[in-house]
């Protein structure tokens, strides 16, 4: 009873953070009506320190409420653990920079649940910039978004009826991810480079919101959208080729260690 | 050399001003300061190719950017030169135009714009070859303790798995195994992942062996619900707030105080469930004077930053438009920002 | 201090008890070992001490259980850190910081004890075992020894009664099990800290223990006693208990020092051997199957080899010995491709091998590394071996024999994962030698395992000779070379410090040389076999 209404709760915060978090990210895509009133007294340029803040915000709560409940051992050394693994996994070079960071937060939060996506995809982004001393400011889109992401996955309807087939919408939903993480990776600094200086080139609604879409079109094109097809492709084939036998392994582990997640 | 705190009060102090303003001549006060602090404290740290790797980023970042403003921005006056143009239309609607006449003003602002990126990154750069980064780990807050050993162990493990993968490649190769695509993964990847999964299960009974987990008495379910609810309260607080902010501007202040107001909630609760936390925390780093100083300098430096940007938001702003003029250079922020070089003159002599 | 009484205890989802009717008294200070094989119920006993069994693995236990007044049931783990510290095998799977003094700190952040005593207490816990110069490396520098020491410290940071440890050197070679051991036997003689002890290098540790345990496994009633008592029981021994027990030497003696005092009492007739029936000889005039000339490689920097010269001829079985870090197993690494000499040359059946890849070179050569885990990832024992017969694009061969003579027919549907380290050892092999290579080189091969999987790794290496392969191991252990090799070559800094037949070699070292030569000293004698024989004469 209590703890039905606790998931409740928790799924509400969940959802709170995400809305602020997707709205934080398209932020520079969002018309917004009020702006133009206050015409350039908002100095734009305050906005990616408010995103930055919000972000990071965002983040705060959810592990926040994730440390309201106490996870047992087992669940601090696998998650610790496989977040190691994960983190190996961006030093292991693959095909045009692609790396399989995503592939495990996927599949994990799928078999595991939300929380343990969220946190496996979170840190994993952490404890590699901590190993390689790489932060910056983009830690925080980075870990927000594969964190939402392995927790997304958690929501997609088990599909063990499909049997073998079981892979296939998982690899599917893999190579959006993959795209996805692209388009939002690129706006921690789009920002910078995407502002003309000239507010209502910017942020107009209308032609202007649509320039602003086409302007982003040729710098996504420009700067990521390459490196992003790549991803999808890389984690499609990923999940196809490996999904089974690691849902195969994550679920066999599962049952010998009685190992109790989310 | 000093203290973690002192180093993350360091690297506010920088990065709030380098996100706060786009005035090239205050950006390259700091990039200096910056420089200076890494050419002086951080020339033996061993993540030097990782700050190499943030430099030349940033130059590629003021490039493009000057060359994409200048392409898909059509302001200012003063027109260098005219390139063909390209445009793409969609229904009648503008959707993209490239080229076509080329301003100072843009390149201006591109350049601004990359020395802002520039400045982000070496501030960020110059922390991550200063602070000792497990330190950093191991200052997280007691509320977090859950989520910070869990970064822990994975931060202690990685040279572990890395080496095991060297460990199953070789192990592959030498059971005739070619590595010829995706598939031939499947070899390095299974194994990788079930030895970790089985070290997991002796590193839980080690951890429970020494008396991890009993540090929080949650099970209190009511407990639980109330910091839940709460939190959950916080949220939508912080989340209306935001949005009050940004889509009514007359009312901008009832968006700050729900906002605040959720701030302070979140926190108490933080602070909370911190207090609850019975864990002690083992700490060898000392506090010197010196982190006394510069950690007093970077307050001042944010505090004066901060008090001229709220007397006048656009103090801190550059816009070339419609004309190019020279940006202008308030003395005291650049002292303000020059401060960020603290840490060298309060560093202790080296002996040569 | 611990006492047990009619402690029956099964996993979940297994019908037989793995603990049956169960009863043991520690006295405080006492050093217990533990053995039996494996699969008997060591690790559960040990578990049950602290609370991990049932607390962490679940299941039923009945029987009452008290450790230090304390009841391990009702306080689960958590709450008996603070009196039962308890470290496992792997040095490499206890570590929860990066830094070693952080982690000694761990254990009593849990306990939320205040700073300065934490101070303290790391400060004599790092005197302790030695360890004062390590404690601001990161502990993935340490070796295995010293990681296992830091991880006997973590736990003494609560200052517990008793120290459990479930085979803390199995891991390990022998000087770093040395140093682990010594550093037992110090802390029981100098702190009166109880120990419970699970181990199988019996010859190593068993003049330090108190009483002991043998746990035969498969429900039959435990042997409790003095180490005297329970070796005169007990099927797996050290030569020098299994020689003693056949010459009927009273009280039986533990150490090579209480041994010497019966070998003048002993009449043993047996032929003085020949150097000239060493197989060796035989076989001049083929040409060696491997040849290493001149070799010379380094490490960043560091000289593994310094002008190796080594032949090995058909149907040879040679074993690589000398101190860690003596350049064995690069040796060995150089022989199947994994690394390329700084300068010499490597030749196999007169050809040289630099311009030959791994996966060429592995036709041929069978290569089992020190960790057979890293071989391992399939769903079953059978796809293992079909995975590697794939590889080399081989077809038609009979995994089921392979399987047979090593013990393993009965696994062949299991997933690899789920074996134990000795059957794991051997389903490496297999995963290797079904692609039938001419030349099978070994690396450690007995780490970790019981006499009793050392004994069928051992029989089984003996018929493959006898079928005609060539085997080269590098080992500490110098009873399987004693038992198995017909040469051994001793490396040193990189060197050959000395090659020659085995009993030439071991007869005339001190270090190298196995019990029983120790205890006679001499060349016709090394392993208990050949006393045995001598009896039977």
């Amino acid at each position: 009873m209590t703890s039905r209404l606790g998931q409740a709760l928790s799924a509400t915060t969940l959802a709170a953070a995400t809305v602020l978090g997707i709205w934080v990210v398209l932020s520079p895509f969002i018309s917004v009506p009020g702006t133009m009133a206050s015409s350039t007294s908002t100095p734009r340029a305050q906005s990616p320190f408010t995103f930055l803040v919000l972000l990071a915000l965002c983040m705060l709560v959810i592990v926040a409420n994730l440390e309201t409940r106490r996870m047992d051992s087992k669940l601090v050394a696998v998650l610790g653990i496989l977040v190691a693994t994960n983190a190996v996994l961006r030093l292991v070079p693959g095909p045009a920079g692609f790396t399989a960071m995503l592939f495990l937060p996927i599949l994990c939060g799928y078999a595991y649940g939300a929380d343990f996506g969220f946190l496996l995809g979170a840190l994993s982004f952490l404890v590699s910039a901590i190993v390689t001393g790489g932060l910056g400011p983009w830690l925080p889109y980075q870990m927000f978004s594969t964190g939402w992401m392995g927790m997304a996955s958690a929501c997609l309807p088990k599909l063990h009826r499909l049997g073998r087939l079981e892979v296939v919408p998982l690899a599917l939903w893999g190579a959006l991810l993959g795209l996805a993480f692209g388009v939002i990776m690129n706006l921690w600094f789009w920002p910078y480079v995407g502002d003309t200086g000239q507010s209502d080139m910017y942020w107009q609604p209308g032609t202007g919101t649509w320039e602003t879409l086409g302007r982003y079109a040729a710098f996504y094109v420009t700067t990521s959208l390459w490196w992003d097809i790549g991803r999808a492709g890389g984690n499609l084939l990923l999940i196809l080729l490996f999904g089974a036998p690691v849902l195969r392994l994550l679920r066999r582990f599962q049952r010998r260690f009685r190992f109790v997640t989310g | 050399m000093y203290h973690t705190v002192t180093w993350t009060l360091w690297l506010l102090a920088c990065i709030v001003p380098a996100m706060l303003t786009k005035n090239p001549l205050y950006l390259v006060v700091l990039l200096a300061a910056v420089m200076v602090v890494y050419r002086i404290l951080g020339g033996t740290s061993p993540t030097f190719g990782s700050w190499r790797l943030f430099l030349r980023m940033g130059l590629v970042l003021i490039a493009f950017s000057m060359l994409f403003t200048s392409l898909t921005a059509h302001h200012g006056q003063t027109v260098l030169l005219t390139a063909p143009s390209l445009v793409i239309r969609v229904q009648g609607v503008t959707f993209l135009r490239l080229g076509g006449d080329i301003t100072l003003e843009t390149l201006v602002y591109g350049l601004a714009n990359g020395l802002n990126l520039m400045a982000i990154l070496l501030v960020f750069a110059t922390f991550n070859a200063l602070v000792n980064h497990h330190r950093l780990l191991r200052s997280i807050p007691a509320f977090m303790y859950q989520t910070g050993v869990v970064t822990s162990i994975a931060v202690t493990f990685v040279p572990q798995l890395a080496s095991s993968l060297t460990d199953l490649r070789e192990a592959q190769a030498i059971r005739g195994h070619r590595f010829r695509g995706l598939r031939d993964l499947l070899p390095l990847f299974a194994p990788l992942l079930s030895g970790g999964l089985e070290k997991a299960v002796q590193l839980a009974e080690s951890m429970e062996a020494r008396g991890f987990g009993e540090v929080a008495q949650s099970s209190d379910r009511r407990r639980e619900l109330v910091q839940r609810t709460l939190i959950a309260v916080a949220m939508f607080a912080l989340m209306a707030g935001a949005f009050i902010y940004g889509y009514y501007s007359s009312r901008q202040w009832v968006g700050v105080l729900i906002t605040a107001a959720g701030l302070s909630l979140l926190l108490g609760n933080l602070l909370a469930m911190s207090r609850r936390v019975r864990r002690s925390h083992y700490r060898r780093e000392l506090w010197l004077p010196r982190d006394s100083l510069v950690s007093a300098c970077a307050i001042v430096s944010m505090a004066a930053i901060g008090v001229i940007w709220l007397l006048d938001t656009e103090s801190l702003a550059f816009y070339p438009y419609p004309q190019f003029t020279f940006p202008p250079f308030n003395p005291l922020v650049g002292l303000a920002l020059l401060s960020a070089v603290a840490p060298v003159l309060a560093a202790p002599q080296q002996r040569t | 201090m611990i006492e047990l009484q009619d402690v029956t205890y099964s996993y979940p989802e297994s019908e037989s008890p793995v603990v049956h009717n169960l009863s043991l008294k520690v006295r405080e200070g006492e050093f217990l070992l533990v053995v039996g094989a494996s699969g008997s119920g060591k690790s559960t006993l040990l578990r049950c001490l602290n609370g991990l069994v049932p607390h962490f693995h679940g299941g039923v236990l009945r029987g009452r259980i008290a450790v230090a007044g304390r009841d391990p049931v009702a306080e689960g783990p958590r709450g008996m850190s603070s009196v039962v510290g308890f470290v496992i095998q792997d040095p490499e799977g206890q570590f929860v910081v990066d830094s070693v003094e952080e982690e000694l700190a761990f254990a009593m952040e849990n306990h939320n004890v205040e700073q300065a005593i934490m101070r303290k207490r790391i400060e004599e816990v790092l005197d302790q075992l030695s360890i004062a110069h390590l404690r601001q490396r990161r502990v993935h520098t340490l070796s295995g020894g010293e990681k296992q020491r830091v991880a006997i410290a973590s736990v003494l940071t609560l200052q517990p009664k008793v120290l459990v440890l479930d085979e803390p050197t199995s891991q390990l070679d022998p000087q770093a099990a040395e140093e682990v051991l010594t550093i037992l036997q110090k802390l029981n003689a100098d702190l009166g800290l109880t120990i419970v002890l699970a181990e199988h290098r019996l010859e190593r540790v068993v003049q330090y223990a108190d009483s002991m345990i043998c746990l035969p496994g498969g429900g039959d009633a435990p042997i409790v006693g003095t180490p005297e008592e329970v070796l005169t029981q007990i099927d797996l021994v050290p030569p020098l208990v299994q020689v003693a027990r056949r010459l009927k030497w009273q009280p039986l003696p533990l150490t090579i020092k209480a041994g010497r005092r019966f070998v003048p009492g002993v009449e043993l007739q047996a032929p003085a051997p020949t150097p000239g029936t060493s197989r060796t000889m035989r076989h001049h005039g083929t040409p060696p199957v491997v040849r290493v000339s001149d070799l010379w490689f380094s490490y960043n920097g560091c000289e593994a080899l310094r002008g190796v010269d080594l032949a090995v001829r058909k149907g040879e079985f040679v074993a690589l010995m000398g101190r860690n870090g003596s350049g064995k197993t690069t040796l060995l690494r150089h022989l199947v491709g994994l690394l390329r000499p700084g300068r010499g040359m490597v030749e196999l059946w007169g050809e040289d091998t630099s311009h030959r890849s791994t996966e060429e070179i592995a036709q041929r050569v069978g290569y089992v590394p020190q960790n057979p885990g890293s071989l391992l990832f399939a769903d079953t024992l059978q796809q293992e071996l079909q995975y590697t017969l794939r590889s080399h694009d081989l077809r038609g061969a009979k995994p089921e024999l392979l399987l047979r003579s090593l013990n393993l027919e009965q696994y062949a549907n299991v997933y690899p994962g789920d074996l134990s380290s000795g059957e794991r050892q051997r389903a490496a092999l297999a995963a290797i030698l079904i692609a039938e290579p001419d030349l099978i080189l070994l690396d450690e091969p007995t780490r970790g395992l019981d006499y009793r999987q050392k004994e069928i790794l051992a029989s089984f290496l003996s018929k493959q000779r006898e079928e005609g392969k060539t085997i080269l191991i590098s080992t500490h252990d110098v009873e399987l070379a004693a038992r198995c090799a017909d040469r051994v070559v001793i490396l040193g800094e990189g060197q050959v410090v000395v090659d020659g037949p085995t009993r030439t070699v071991m007869s005339e070292s001190m270090v190298f040389s196995t019990q029983i030569n120790k205890l006679f000293r001499d060349n016709r004698f090394l392993t208990a076999d050949d006393v045995l024989e001598a009896i039977a004469t």
